[in-house]
Order: C-alpha cells, then sequence, then structure tokens
C-alpha cells in the first residue's frame, strides 16, 4: 500500500506542469457577520465575522485551478477559545507569550487550493482537494478525511486535505475513483520527521455508478485520526434512488480487521459498523421539503456515564451517542424567504438539539438570517449535561442561543 | 384471385349494409365518418406539426449562454441569473451558473427522467426525484422547474391534437405521454410562418389546470438557427414571471461526453 499512495501521488505532480494554459480567472467570495446571545440567562453576547475569497480558473484545455479561503473572527460567545478559557479547558495565556502578530480571535485558513485536469478518461485533482464521498445528508459514515464535523453543521465549503484524487470514467457512468492524502484527519500544527508514514496515510478507492434507478458506490477506506494514531480500514456502500416522490439514501462504513487490532478484537456489529438511511420527500404543491435520517454510530455510547465528553475537546468526535433520528422541514417562498426547523434526536438518552432557521434575500446575493438553537434532556445526557472542569467550572458545549447574521456574496 | 375474391366480398358487405339501413341513417353515418375523418386528420396534423417544431429546433449539440432574470409577484427586486446551457441530440443536458455569486458554480444534468445537482464549494452531487423536478430550481427559483431546463422534444412527451387555426397561427392540444412528467397537458400557439411556437400554457392536475404560460418573441438567427431570443414564463397563479434571454448560443457543436456523464459532469 505504501508503493501505491506514492504511485498515485506523484505522477500527477509531474503531468499538471505539463500542460499549456489558456483561460480566464473567475473571484468570487463573501462577508457575513453576526451577532449572538446565549438564552441560559447568563445573556451571554457575541459577534462574529467570516470573510471568504474564492479563485477558479477554468480553461478549455489544460489544467484548471480553483481555491477557497477565509478569514474569521469571533469574539465572547462566537469565540470558541474564549468558552473553552472560561470552561476551564484550557488556561489563558500571556499575551506577552504569543508570538507576534498572533491574535486568537482571528482564524485564517484555506480550504481548498488545488490544479485538476481532466485527460482522456482520467479526472485529476492535486493539492489540498475536497473529498466528497458519501450520500447521506447529516450523517456521512464513508467521509472519513476530515475533522469530525457536528451532524448538519458542515460548512458551505468543505475543508481539503493534501493529496491527490484521480477517477477514471468506464462507459455506462461507472468510474474508479481513488484518492490518497497526506494529512490525518485532525492536523497537528507543529511538524515532525516522523508524521508521514505511507503505510498509515488516508486512502480510498471506490467504484461509482450513477445510472436511472439508482447512485451506487462501493468503496474502501483507510483513515488516519491524527499523526500519532493508527490507521483504521472501512468496507463503505452508499446508495440512492428514489421510490415515488420519496428520495431515499443509505450509507455505511464497516471497520475491517486489520494488524492493529488488539488480539481479542472481533467484528461486533454494535460497534464496528457507522450507518445511516434517510430520505427527503418535497411537497411540490408548497414547495416545502421533508428531511430525516437514521443513524448508527459504532464508537458511540447507549450509556450516559459511558460518553467520552473528552472526546469532543480532543477533536476525535462531535456527538457522544450510538443511535440518532433527524428530521427537518423547510419551506421557501419565491427563494427570497426561507424558514425551517429540524431536530436531532439521542435515541437512547432522548436528549435533542433543535434548530430554527428564518432567512431573507431582499436582493441577490444579500440574505439575513436569524437563527435559534434549543438543547433538551437530563442532566446526564448528551445534549442537556454538563462536565465539571473544576471546583467552579463548568463545559456545556450545547448552550441555547439566537444569532442574527448577514452575509453578502460578491 | 385472392384480391378478386376479397373486393366481391366487400361488394357483398356493402349492399348488405346498405340494405339494412335507412336514409336518415346513412346521412348521420356520412356526418360521422366526415367527423371523424377530420379529427383523425387534425389528430395527424397537430404530432405532424409538433414533429416539425422538434425536427427545426433539433441540433446534434448546442450551448448556450442565457440571462434569466425573476420577477416576484409582490413587485419586488428582480433578481438576475446568468446560466451556460450544454445539450445535446439525446435530451441530456447541463445547466451551470455564472450568476449570481451565491450558486456560481452549481450545475444541473439531466439525463432522462434523472436529474444531478453538484454543489462546488462542498464538492457534493445529490440525485433530484422526478417528483422534485416539477420544484423550481434550487438556489434559483423564478417559474423554471427543474424538468424546464431539461431537454426533451415535444412530439416524444406529448400527444398532439390540432385544435385551433387562424391565417397565422395553428394552437395544439398536448396530453403528455408519460405519467411522470411534470405537466399533464399543455396548449401551444404556433406561428404558420416561423413554425415555431409563440405561447404555452401549461397544466396539471396537481396546480389545479392551466398555471404556467410561456411566450416566445423576438426570433432571431444564432449561426443558422432561428431561436426566440427572448421567452417569458409567467404564473398565472401567483402572478410571478420569469424572463430568459438568450445572451449567445452555438450549434451542432462538438461538446466532450464528460460533460453529460454523472459520474464526471462535476469534474
Amino acid at each position: 500500500m505504501k508503493r501505491l499512495s506514492l504511485f498515485i501521488i506523484l505522477p500527477f505532480f509531474t503531468i499538471a506542469g505539463a500542460f499549456a494554459q489558456t483561460g480566464a480567472w473567475e473571484f468570487f467570495g463573501s462577508e457575513s457577520v453576526a451577532a449572538a446571545m446565549t438564552l441560559d440567562g447568563n445573556y451571554g453576547t457575541g459577534f462574529s465575522s467570516k470573510t471568504s475569497l474564492g479563485m477558479e480558473y477554468t480553461p478549455d484545455t489544460g489544467p484548471g485551478f480553483r481555491a477557497e479561503g477565509s478569514v474569521s473572527w469571533g469574539y465572547g460567545i462566537a469565540s470558541p477559545e474564549a468558552m473553552a478559557f472560561d470552561a476551564g479547558l484550557a488556561e489563558i495565556p500571556a499575551v506577552d507569550t504569543l508570538p507576534p502578530g498572533f491574535d486568537l480571535h482571528r482564524k485564517t485558513a484555506l480550504d481548498q487550493a488545488y490544479a485538476k485536469f481532466s485527460y482522456s478518461v482520467l479526472d485529476a485533482k492535486i493539492g489540498l482537494i475536497p473529498v466528497s464521498w458519501g450520500s447521506g445528508y447529516v450523517f456521512n459514515p464513508v467521509a472519513r478525511t476530515t475533522r469530525p464535523i457536528f451532524p448538519g453543521s458542515e460548512d458551505e465549503t468543505m475543508e481539503g486535505r493534501l493529496g491527490a484524487i484521480a477517477s477514471i470514467a468506464f462507459p455506462h457512468a461507472i468510474s474508479l475513483e481513488a484518492y490518497a492524502l497526506a494529512e490525518p484527519r485532525l492536523r497537528s500544527p507543529v511538524p515532525s520527521i516522523g508524521e508521514i508514514d505511507p503505510g498509515k496515510e488516508p486512502f480510498g478507492a471506490r467504484l461509482l455508478t450513477r445510472s436511472d434507478s439508482i447512485d451506487l458506490s462501493l468503496s474502501i477506506l483507510r483513515s488516519l485520526m491524527s499523526a500519532d494514531t493508527e490507521p483504521e480500514w472501512r468496507a463503505g456502500m452508499d446508495a440512492s434512488g428514489f421510490l415515488g416522490a420519496f428520495t431515499l439514501y443509505t450509507e455505511i462504513a464497516v471497520r475491517l480487521p486489520s494488524k492493529y487490532d488488539s488480539g481479542n478484537s472481533r467484528f461486533d456489529l454494535a460497534t464496528d459498523v457507522d450507518a445511516c438511511a434517510g430520505f427527503s420527500y418535497l411537497i411540490s404543491f408548497i414547495e416545502t421539503t421533508l428531511r430525516a435520517e437514521a443513524a448508527w454510530l459504532g464508537d458511540g455510547s447507549e450509556d450516559v456515564a459511558a460518553y467520552d465528553r473528552l472526546g469532543i475537546i480532543a477533536g476525535n468526535r462531535t456527538t457522544l451517542g450510538k443511535a440518532y433520528l433527524f428530521g427537518m422541514t423547510e419551506k421557501a417562498v419565491d427563494d427570497r424567504w426561507k424558514a425551517g426547523i429540524g431536530v436531532l434526536l439521542n435515541i437512547f438518552d432522548a436528549s435533542a438539539a433543535w434548530i430554527a432557521e428564518a432567512s431573507w434575500s431582499p436582493m441577490s446575493s444579500l440574505e439575513l438570517m436569524i437563527t435559534a438553537t434549543y438543547f433538551s434532556g437530563s442532566g446526564s445526557s448528551e445534549f442537556g449535561g454538563t462536565m465539571m472542569t473544576g471546583l467552579d467550572t463548568v463545559w456545556d458545549p450545547f448552550i441555547p442561543a439566537i444569532s442574527l447574521s448577514t452575509k453578502a456574496s460578491f | 384471385m385472392m384480391n378478386t375474391k376479397r373486393i366481391d366480398s366487400r361488394k357483398k358487405l356493402l349492399c348488405t349494409t346498405r340494405c339494412a339501413l335507412n336514409v336518415p341513417r346513412l346521412v348521420f353515418l356520412a356526418v360521422l365518418l366526415v367527423v371523424a375523418t377530420a379529427a383523425s386528420f387534425a389528430d395527424e396534423r397537430g404530432q405532424a406539426i409538433a414533429r416539425r417544431i422538434d425536427q427545426l429546433e433539433a441540433t446534434t449539440s448546442s450551448r448556450m449562454r442565457f440571462e434569466m432574470s425573476i420577477h416576484p409577484a409582490d413587485g419586488g427586486e428582480r433578481r438576475v441569473f446568468v446560466i451556460d446551457s450544454y445539450e445535446r441530440a439525446n435530451g441530456d443536458s447541463l445547466a451551470s451558473f455564472a450568476e449570481p455569486r451565491t450558486i456560481r458554480g452549481l450545475r444541473i444534468l439531466s439525463s432522462g427522467n434523472n436529474s444531478w445537482v453538484f454543489f462546488p464549494s462542498t464538492g457534493r452531487i445529490r440525485k433530484i426525484a422526478g417528483s422534485s423536478r416539477s420544484g423550481s430550481v434550487q438556489g434559483v427559483g423564478g417559474d423554471f422547474s427543474y424538468e424546464d431546463l431539461g431537454a426533451g422534444t415535444w412530439a416524444n412527451d406529448f400527444d398532439f391534437d390540432l385544435t385551433g387555426e387562424t391565417d397565422e397561427t395553428w394552437v395544439l392540444s398536448g396530453k403528455a405521454k408519460n405519467a411522470d412528467t411534470v405537466y399533464d397537458a399543455i396548449l401551444m400557439t404556433v406561428s404558420k410562418k416561423l413554425e415555431r411556437p409563440m405561447r404555452i400554457a401549461f397544466s396539471s392536475v396537481k396546480e389545479g389546470g392551466f398555471w404556467k404560460e410561456l411566450t416566445f418573441s423576438d426570433y432571431r438567427d444564432y449561426s443558422g438557427r432561428l431561436r426566440a431570443s427572448v421567452m417569458e414564463m409567467r404564473n398565472t397563479k401567483t402572478g410571478s414571471r420569469t424572463m430568459v434571454r438568450l445572451l449567445e448560443a452555438a450549434f451542432d457543436i462538438r461538446l466532450e461526453d464528460r460533460l453529460f456523464d454523472p459520474t464526471r459532469f462535476d469534474k
């Protein structure tokens, strides 16, 4: 597998430089600001902004290019760092110990930056590439290249990872696609000689078909949570199709035995399978969409006492439970007004995360939005519970809040 | 010998029939025959006109850039979309949005009764159910549905009758051949001079009858092909309207297969 990873990546860098370039650049971006207030009785307030910029080069022949990046700012409750300091999860650093120009309010991110090209039946991307596999709407068991994302909170721009992805097209809308990445799901800001091991780096391959009746892909995945952990192999499948007016989909990733397993490690359906299935339905005469999804997450827990809340802090996970139900409905009017409400229910502890959104777009590319989040559940449950971090500090990752935001795209 | 025998037997049958009928019945049957023949002829003419339009509009491929402006019913600010469209003779089509910036790069591939939508920033592709194709295009809205943006031929999609005629126009009434299509019936007014549709009214049982109306105007020559440079879809129930202006068009050009391949159109 070491050789395979290298063989996939290296030729792309060579080919990329060999094409002539003609075409035009396009630039695009957005600016958004948001003000938020908690509804937990403390009425904490926050402000955030995000400036996103992107560029794309699409020539008639030869390699194209695409990049998207952003600078975001967070103050008050909109700053994850401030919330972590307040909860006692981290010590507040002395200002004079920070590097010059460093500001914890600010985050810069280059989410995607890749060259892309097609040659005969081959399509390829190299660089900081997004790998968007899976059919699920809020859960994606086969998407194992980036940090875990809280269900439904996927950003507009998918975070990329350094590497290459290539696909070969066959007749009848069948393709074989594979990626090899140089980065684990959780990035480390500190480089080290041993952080690259071709035998552990993320790798995936899938056979994909999109036909009239069904879209289906079968995949094999090797994921790596962080450089100092062992890789995990999974077999994946995802499919989507129709039943009457319903769009149905399912996605499953089954952990495979590997040499990294301990001696007594046996396949266990309850812990080695991540799966989701759902549907969407458009009530056409009122232009209202209904969605529902059920998910089983093998590494979650049925027992509230066994919840791995530290895993959320470490970034290894975003949910604690084993089984979830998601439901939402959204309605658009003339694409100027939109409103929706959704709920994510932890089936075993009966706690729930609720979100309601309404937006108004008074003109093209300008959107005003109000969002409210609410969490229900017992004191030990996932969405209702907290974690003591000290004698007088508590970490509560799910605080009800309301926010007003504006976004302009250009 | 065989033919002679058949003719003889027909004569015999006719004679028997005549003998059995009285004169008023004969007149009635004659009128019925004329009406039935005329109706049948009208049916054939209706379908023939539709086929003629399809024939004149048929191209092996096309690449078009058009501007779509949506005028809300309540007089709100109009929204403008710029779309690059690629089509080929088998009906497959690809629409790629250049404006507005919020959905720049979004692509919709239509093939048969299926559509796939590609979202460039997330890289995700979503399959759209046939029934959802009646809905307005995601992130775009307006009065055009996914099905409207997809390709197709009139004569293949509808059974047409010629139900009206003036010196300048034909009126065709079409019934959907496929129950899965968005519109159950259409009423098409065709210019005799141009042999092109001037107005189409769309009906569906779900919407309670005719509810959308598409008008074509300002026909122009685009690289040897006559096309309406302005099309307007009006929702007669809500009062909203969407206008499409054809900015550029090229026909019978070579388009790469990958544009219409569901596994490659996002690449």
